[in-house]
């Protein structure tokens, strides 16, 4: 294999090789899109920004030094490109649309949409800044140091805004529970 | 509190903790409760199916098949060319043969003409040797002819004549036996 490191990949698609930039591409679009439907929860405006962030890298791989992870590099462009949109839409997508109705299909799939659906009205319930952070820790594992360093934000602040959404779920759990 | 918070970060980022840490957190009721929030958070990540992006994301998809494109071109291209070569190539080969063809039959005809170049002379002579031949042989024709009329002619006037000279001997005869009275008669009777 020609592209066997990240670094070479970053390198040949800088020199204009289309094949490497596809090869980058595929290694993340799955999870960008994916991680901006579970911020918006919405699959339009999901996919809206995902073609934003693939563009924005596109523009702006040269700005990338390898001092960081480029998957950290790439979540960067995502945040901002999430936290663009949701200025744009004055956070119209997470508070007014309502999710998209599962297309019909076997029924596994169906309940696997519907639990899909599930969490992203979880998330909607929580401001954008405890959202990003929950998304960060549970949807993609990573501590507390990584994601402090991803939103350029301090340790504390990052447990906080994670404490902060752990105590709101409380009272939904309580409700759960009683009910 | 604080080793609390410590082991509930620890616990956070993954790490394993003893049975008598984890029992500490549980008898804490505000980490106990943060600890059953992270967990239903933890199962509703392991739930999230991954969605597959819709085919307009497709930026590697478009750029890949940009170079899908390019190569298909460049191979339908290729063949075409190819195909057009190979038919030139055939065409070609067609040519040339027929070309010598033409070149051989162009030179056997001038070879011909150049034997009948040569030949008509003699032709020529011959019939003229053919037409004086002809000639005399029809003067000869006409000779012998003419020499065999001249002997009919000849033989017939022969007879002729010994015919004639027997009717004037049997005459010459008959008067030399007739009488001579009767001889007078008749020449005093015209």
């Amino acid at each position: 294999m020609f592209f066997n490191s990240e670094k070479q990949l970053i390198k040949r698609a800088l020199q204009g090789n289309q094949g490497a930039w596809s090869k980058l591409c595929a290694q993340h679009h799955s999870r960008v899109y994916n991680q901006c439907l579970r911020l918006v929860g919405n699959p339009q405006d999901a996919l809206d920004i995902a073609q934003d962030v693939f563009l924005s890298m596109y523009r702006n791989l040269h700005t990338f030094n390898g001092d960081a992870k480029f998957s950290t590099w790439v979540f960067k462009i995502t945040h901002a490109r999430i936290v663009d949109h949701m200025r744009k839409h004055k956070f119209e997508s997470i508070e007014g649309k309502e999710p998209e109705t599962p297309q019909h299909g076997p029924d596994s799939k169906i309940a696997q949409q519907q639990s899909n659906e599930e969490i992203y009205i979880a998330l909607k319930q929580l401001p954008f800044e405890q959202r990003i952070v929950v998304e960060l820790k549970f949807f993609q594992h990573y501590t507390f140091d990584e994601i402090a360093l991803q939103l350029e934000l301090s340790s504390n602040t990052v447990k906080a805004r994670l404490y902060s959404a752990l105590g709101k779920m409380k009272g939904q759990l309580e409700v759960q529970n009683h009910g | 509190m604080a080793k609390l918070a410590h082991l509930f970060e620890q616990w956070l980022d993954g790490k394993v903790l003893s049975e008598a840490e984890l029992a500490e957190l549980q008898a804490d009721s505000e980490y106990r409760e943060m600890m059953s929030a992270a967990t239903t958070w933890q199962q509703r990540a392991a739930r999230f199916e991954e969605q597959a992006p819709p085919s307009q994301l497709t930026l590697q998809h478009q750029t890949r098949a940009w170079p899908v494109a390019a190569v298909a071109a460049w191979l339908v291209v290729g063949l075409g060319v190819s195909g057009l070569w190979l038919q030139n190539l055939g065409l070609n080969k067609q040519l040339s043969v027929q070309q010598t063809q033409l070149a051989q039959q162009q030179s056997a005809m001038q070879a011909m003409l150049a034997k009948l170049d040569e030949t008509k002379p003699i032709d020529q002579a011959t019939l003229a040797k053919l037409a004086t031949q002809v000639v005399e042989q029809n003067r000869k024709e006409r000779s012998l002819a003419m020499n065999n009329l001249v002997d009919l002619i000849q033989a017939q006037r022969a007879q002729d004549q010994a015919l004639l000279r027997l009717q004037l001997n049997e005459l010459a005869e008959q008067v030399e036996q007739t009488p001579t009275q009767n001889l007078a008669q008749y020449r005093g009777k015209p």
